[in-house]
């Protein structure tokens, strides 16, 4: 048998409010559960060892799945992945995202998971960060002191920059509405299926009536110490007319782009590779999705 | 330490006082006996063959602890049979496996049937017990049968959902209404 070392208070608030008072509460030995996915085998090995457990999973406002008067997506961070993926609007308009959390884990995982642990939780091998930063998304965060806004591409593009304070959480994600004529998708490589990035490339077009590209982003996951916003990659695509000549010169330039780490999971080159390959089937959904023929 | 929690269970509203830091997992099978659920890898969330079902989403027991569990329902392995109408007869799930031999040394069947159970009930609700092999796979991922048995496990789903594409809509719900079996037990 394995168990966690003795837990002394578990809590499961339900409300905002109640979470908020919980880590005002002063306890540093404290471990906030989300789908508890990432965390519960550092219980299980003891690598955390916390006096006091907060489960946020039954606070209704951490749930909420809204669209704002101005098409934006609001997505509570306790959302599971399956829920995500399981919305017919976000498979048409935010697709990147159904993609995404449709390829995190397996089906127990994406029943259980949710979009605000994979982003908080401390490690650069996920991939909703990429996807976020992709869609120009904005997260919200709240605390004792106050709720604030940050842009994911702020919060994830630098690996500096710490997402929360001690006593903030993360309460929603928000999606702009995509302009008209997008499309966005998301592709990756995993040592297993559905396995944390090796790679992972979320793309974002919009193509104008004329077929010529309008907007384009590009970010590639799956790199230390941060997503790489690829900037340059994204250049290649506007203001032409895109086919698969000009899809395949952007992936290339992505994987020129990035500065890849060698790993025990893949070498620098190797990862360009993979830019190339997958980068390639990202922007053509995209391009798909965008001119509306998938 | 311990928190008193009520867990309704196959129908059963179960009422223990219990460590915070037990496993659902260990709750099922050494608080309540229901050793159906099985634990294959070493508690690390991999094998996929503690599945249960809860509030009607295939869960791997060993990631959530028991006081999580609080307040709300757990189908498992031995639930199955309680859908059923009369003493004896199989769940369209369980049917299936026998009647294509969907299974080995039988280690991973119950957390098999418990995925299953999710993505037929899926299926029902959409109206459609459809399924293309590669949708059964994909469901699959999670769940790993060291006996390598995949083919005849992809069949055993097709023949459930054949059972239940044969049924009237009302028949098929009711193999995955979870309310019902607390109507018949409470």
């Amino acid at each position: 048998m394995v168990q966690l070392a003795p837990v002394e208070t578990y809590h499961a608030p339900v409300s905002l409010t109640e979470c908020l008072e919980c880590l005002a509460g002063g306890e540093d030995n404290m471990v906030l559960l989300a789908g508890g996915l990432a965390i519960m085998p550092l219980l299980k090995n003891r690598s955390l060892r916390p006096n006091v457990l907060v489960d946020l999973s039954g606070v209704a406002e951490l749930r909420r799945r809204e669209i704002e008067a101005d098409g934006t997506l609001v997505l509570g961070a306790m959302r599971r992945h399956r829920e995500v993926y399981d919305d017919p609007l976000v498979r048409t308009r935010w697709s990147a995202l159904a993609d995404a959390t449709s390829a995190i884990g397996d089906l127990q995982v994406q029943n259980r998971g949710t979009i605000g642990g994979n982003v908080v939780f401390g490690t650069v091998l996920t991939d909703l960060k990429q996807v976020a930063m992709c869609l120009d998304a904005s997260l919200r965060i709240v605390g004792r002191a106050g709720n604030r806004k940050v842009s994911a591409r702020d919060a994830f593009g630098d690996a500096a920059h710490a997402l929360l304070a001690p006593d903030e959480l993360l309460e929603s994600m928000a999606f702009p509405a995509p302009p008209p004529g997008s499309g966005s998708a998301y592709r990756k490589f995993g040592i297993t299926t559905n396995g944390r990035p090796v790679i992972g490339v979320a793309a974002s077009l919009t193509i104008g009536a004329d077929g010529i590209c309008t907007g384009a982003s590009i970010v590639i996951g799956g790199l230390v110490p941060a997503p790489c916003d690829a900037r340059i990659a994204a250049q290649v695509l506007i203001g032409q007319s895109v086919d698969h000549e000009v899809i395949a010169h952007a992936a290339k330039a992505a994987a020129e782009e990035i500065k890849p780490q060698s790993d025990g999971r893949a070498s620098a080159a190797y990862r360009r590779q993979l830019v190339r390959a997958i980068g390639q089937d990202a922007l053509n959904d995209a391009w798909q999705r965008a001119i509306g023929t998938s | 330490m311990e928190k008193t929690i009520s867990v309704t269970v196959n129908g059963r509203v179960q009422r223990k006082t219990v460590p915070i830091r037990m496993l659902l997992v260990d709750f099922l099978r050494d608080e309540l006996g229901l050793t159906g659920t099985h634990v294959g890898c070493t508690y690390e969330g991999r094998c996929g063959a503690c599945t249960v079902v809860l509030d009607g989403n295939a869960t791997k027991s060993c990631m959530v602890l028991a006081v999580q569990a609080d307040g709300h329902r757990v189908v498992t392995v031995e639930g199955l049979e309680e859908f059923a109408n009369a003493p004896g007869e199989l769940h369209p799930i369980q049917n299936g496996f026998w009647e294509r031999h969907g299974l080995q040394c039988g280690y991973c069947t119950p957390g098999m049937m418990m995925t299953i159970f999710d993505i037929l009930a899926t299926n029902v609700r959409e109206g459609s017990p459809e399924l293309t092999d590669e949708a059964i796979r994909q469901s699959l991922v999670g769940n790993i049968c060291r006996c390598t048995g995949y083919s005849h496990i992809v069949e055993a789903v097709q023949s459930a959902a054949a059972q239940l594409r044969g049924m009237d809509p009302e028949e098929r719900a009711a193999w995955f209404d979870t309310a019902k079996l607390e109507g018949t037990r409470s």
